[in-house]
């Protein structure tokens, strides 16, 4: 679910971005994409830290991965911003597909992880899902 | 036995008493379903008819109508109600959250029509410098040397199809906090304080965020990127509690059981072996270290990205997770240093420019000093900054006791009690080495609160009497609590509302406090922003710094501002005389020569923000007044703005105080 939602916000504000039109609905995909997207498509890519959290970690790597490739694009005097979040969206779509088909069709029988031992407190190392 | 129980618990369930009980427990339980959307409509029609042209020297809180605090005061009745179910509702404590969240930090973008603070213009200019040029200038000022935050927004601007952060900038407070909140509940549960606790702790760290240091700004952003790191450390790095995991299982195996210890105290056999089970399935040779190795590169990472974002940030992180791996809490132990490397290493080319500006080497080990809150550097205040500053100070105070008293109660939880009490307050030791312009305090504040507020939700929301330490030692201890804490859900009921009501009743002066100088007419803006964008360069003379909405052009850099009064004015500590103009005139020909423009700004802003610090006698303001209106050599440039006045030395008059 939250995959999908990371998608439709990224195909969303590459349609809008590319046909040009400006308003509050493309700063708040904007937004979304920002806080969310990158974040989500190396989530779903990792089972553990998947596990223990779906959408409140992204935050952090979504601002952390973007304000780095932005930098990098600055450094480099490459600064080409909407040419770099075509590359993002890009990345961040191709990572959400790749994350739903290893879900869909695992390789492998997952490895098991961790679990929380009987009669131990919640949250400790083996236990999952925060939130 | 059991059946004589049932059948008289069938019988009591017939009787009148039982069912209205009942009813009341079902009524109770769906108060919050009827009082959050009464409170956010009260919210909303108090921030409707705000009288936000009327504001005094008291601010924001003093022109918000009497229903405006009713629709709070009943958010936070219902977040009581909601704490006191026996069984936690996730979805609706997160809808309070956010509700609280949405009227402490969305009532300021929604009363005003620009975002608050001159400060804020500053970080715009950034912004649109690098989209304007695409690059960087590291002798411009400090933020082009820790560009992270401007290169996300200005990359933000170009793919949101804004032409200026100004859309959006007020907004970023708001943002900023409920993105913050999911965070907050990924450390506590990292730490795993208990459910009740971590909801407490969340709204008590939204409701006491009195610093507004999540304004538009890198430290914003750094707020953010610590808060990650810190969860994602505290989750998968951290050494804490090892009750409940596979280690802490096996040492509890390992006991033995005391001499005073009953039977039924002790461990069960078949819990005993889940243990063993448990730590043979988890515990593999030399498979930790490589299987938390990416965790540790991605918590790096991030690290990296918070060193070029902002400059005070890494370092607080670095002195509160260093003290937890010297106390052998972090694993690897490495981090910190790894931290302190990454954050040395790009300073290190920066560092002449800092010291040069800020005076880093002098701030060292003037701990005092460097403790000095900003607010005392200013004269005599008046009422209103007095009764503004109290609460923020009482705010602080406030936290950081129950913080301590939450120390107090947890301090047989061992590591947990431990990480909390250092991660609270290791940022002081920041203190001692650098005063970060007399903000420093508020910085230590900022990164202490989310574990301060965690440690005083141990106050307010205690755990259960079944917790109050084991073993036979404090079986009396148990008989005794249990009456007390039967009730502790009726007792929360009323703690956290109280406290969260008291902590909320302070924010309100501390955060909105200062509106009558930090609130930018909308007007005001769009005059200055359209006059520094076609002004020739030229410094800007204003009567004090950080009072209006400058420099949130790309050309900022081309208009320096001087301040004309304070400690640092241009006229210092000299009587003000009517040749005041003159004089301006005087400098701006030495500053920049015959050959260019120089500026006065005046706005009503800056006349409150003298009044409000007492940083020149009302006699000197007027003085400067009168003499810029009767000068020949400054021209009065038409602004067609209430409030703001603005002269400008053409370069050839600019010449002509030297040559007198």
């Amino acid at each position: 679910m939250l995959d999908l939602i990371a998608a439709l916000n990224t195909v969303a504000l590459v349609a809008l971005v590319h046909s040009g039109r400006d308003g509050i609905p493309r700063i708040l995909l904007t937004l979304g994409f920002a806080m969310f997207v990158p974040g989500r498509a190396i989530v779903t890519n990792w089972p553990r830290m998947s596990r223990w959290s779906e959408a409140a970690v992204t935050v952090t790597l979504s601002l952390a991965v973007l304000t780095l490739a932005a930098m990098i694009s600055l450094w480099a005097h490459l600064w080409h911003p909407v040419g770099m979040f075509y590359g993002a969206a890009a990345l961040c779509l191709a990572g959400l597909i790749v994350g739903e088909v290893r879900r869909r069709w695992p390789t492998k029988p997952p490895v098991e992880s961790p679990s929380p031992p009987a009669g131990s407190a919640a949250g400790a190392h083996g236990a999952e899902a925060d939130d | 036995m059991t059946d004589a129980r049932t059948l008289q618990a069938g019988a009591a369930t017939t009787t009148p008493d039982v069912v209205s009980r009942t009813w009341l427990k079902a009524g109770l339980a769906h108060v919050s379903t009827i009082l959050v959307p009464v409170s956010l409509g009260l919210w909303a029609y108090g921030v409707r008819h705000a009288k936000a042209g009327r504001l005094g020297p008291f601010g924001l809180p003093a022109v918000l109508p009497v229903v405006f605090y009713v629709g709070v005061a009943l958010l936070i009745i219902s977040i009581g109600f909601e704490l006191a179910q026996s069984k936690l509702r996730p979805w609706r404590l997160a809808l309070h959250a956010v509700a609280l969240v949405v009227m402490l930090y969305g009532t300021a973008p929604l009363v005003y029509p620009a975002g608050r603070y001159s400060w804020l213009y500053k970080t715009i200019g950034v912004v649109q410098y690098v989209n304007a040029h695409g690059q960087l200038n590291r002798f411009i000022d400090i933020y082009q040397n820790w560009p992270g935050f401007f290169a996300l927004t200005a990359w933000f601007d170009k793919v949101a199809g804004v032409s200026s952060p100004l859309v959006y900038a007020k907004w970023s407070q708001l943002v900023v906090e409920l993105a913050a909140l999911p965070l907050l509940y990924l450390c506590y549960g990292a730490l795993r304080l208990p459910e009740r606790q971590r909801w407490v702790a969340m709204l008590l760290y939204s409701g006491s965020n009195w610093i507004a240091q999540d304004y538009f700004s890198p430290q914003a952003l750094g707020t953010l990127l610590s808060l990650g790191i810190a969860a994602i450390t505290l989750r998968w790095l951290y050494a804490g509690n090892l009750a409940g995991t596979p280690f802490g299982n096996l040492r509890r195996l390992r006991r033995r059981p005391r001499p005073t210890e009953s039977p039924d105290e002790a461990e069960p056999e078949h819990k005993r072996m889940n243990a063993v089970k448990s730590f043979l399935t988890f515990w593999r040779p030399g498979r930790t270290h490589r299987e938390f190795a990416p965790f540790s590169a991605v918590v790096l990472l991030i690290f990296f990205v918070l060193t070029f974002t902002h400059e005070l940030s890494p370092y607080l992180l670095i002195v509160q997770f260093g003290l937890l791996a010297v106390l052998g809490f972090v694993r690897p132990r490495w981090l910190p240093v790894a931290f302190a490397a990454i954050a040395v290493a790009y300073l290190v080319p920066r560092f002449a420019f800092v010291n040069s500006h800020y005076g880093v080497l002098k701030s060292i080990g003037a701990f005092f000093s460097n403790a000095t809150p900003p607010s005392f550097n200013s004269g005599t205040q008046p009422l209103s900054q007095r009764v503004i500053q109290y609460s923020a100070d009482l705010l602080s105070a406030f936290v950081w006791g129950l913080a301590l008293l939450g120390a107090w109660l947890r301090r047989r939880s061992g590591r947990t009690v431990v990480t909390l009490l250092v991660l609270t307050f290791a940022p002081f030791f920041v203190l001692g080495l650098v005063a970060y312009g007399n903000e420093g305090l508020l910085r230590v504040y900022l990164f202490s609160l989310p574990w301060a507020a965690a440690l005083a939700a141990a106050v307010l929301a205690p755990v259960p009497a079944t917790d109050v330490g084991k073993g036979p030692r404090w079986k009396a201890m148990r008989r005794l609590a249990a009456p007390v804490l039967g009730t502790g859900r009726r007792v929360q009921a009323l703690a956290v509302p109280l406290a969260l009501g008291i902590a909320v009743a302070l924010f309100f002066p501390a955060f909105f406090g200062d509106d009558y100088f930090n609130r930018m007419p909308m007007g005001q803006v769009s005059a200055i922003t359209t006059f520094l964008t076609v002004a020739q360069p030229g410094p800007i003379y204003t009567p004090v710094a950080n009072s209006a909405p400058m420099a949130d052009t790309a050309r900022y850099s081309q208009f320096p501002e001087h301040d004309i009064f304070g400690p640092f004015g241009v006229l210092g500590r000299k009587h003000v005389t009517l040749d005041v103009a003159k004089e301006l005139a005087a400098d701006a020909n030495t500053l920049v020569g015959a050959h260019r423009a120089a500026y006065v700004l005046i706005t009503s802003g800056m006349l409150h923000y003298i009044r409000s610090y007492g940083l020149a006698p009302p006699h000197d303001v007027s003085t400067l007044l009168k003499s810029m209106r009767r000068s020949h050599l400054w021209r009065r440039v038409r602004v067609h703005q209430p409030g703001v006045q603005l002269y400008e030395l053409p370069p050839i008059a600019n010449a002509l105080p030297a040559r007198q």
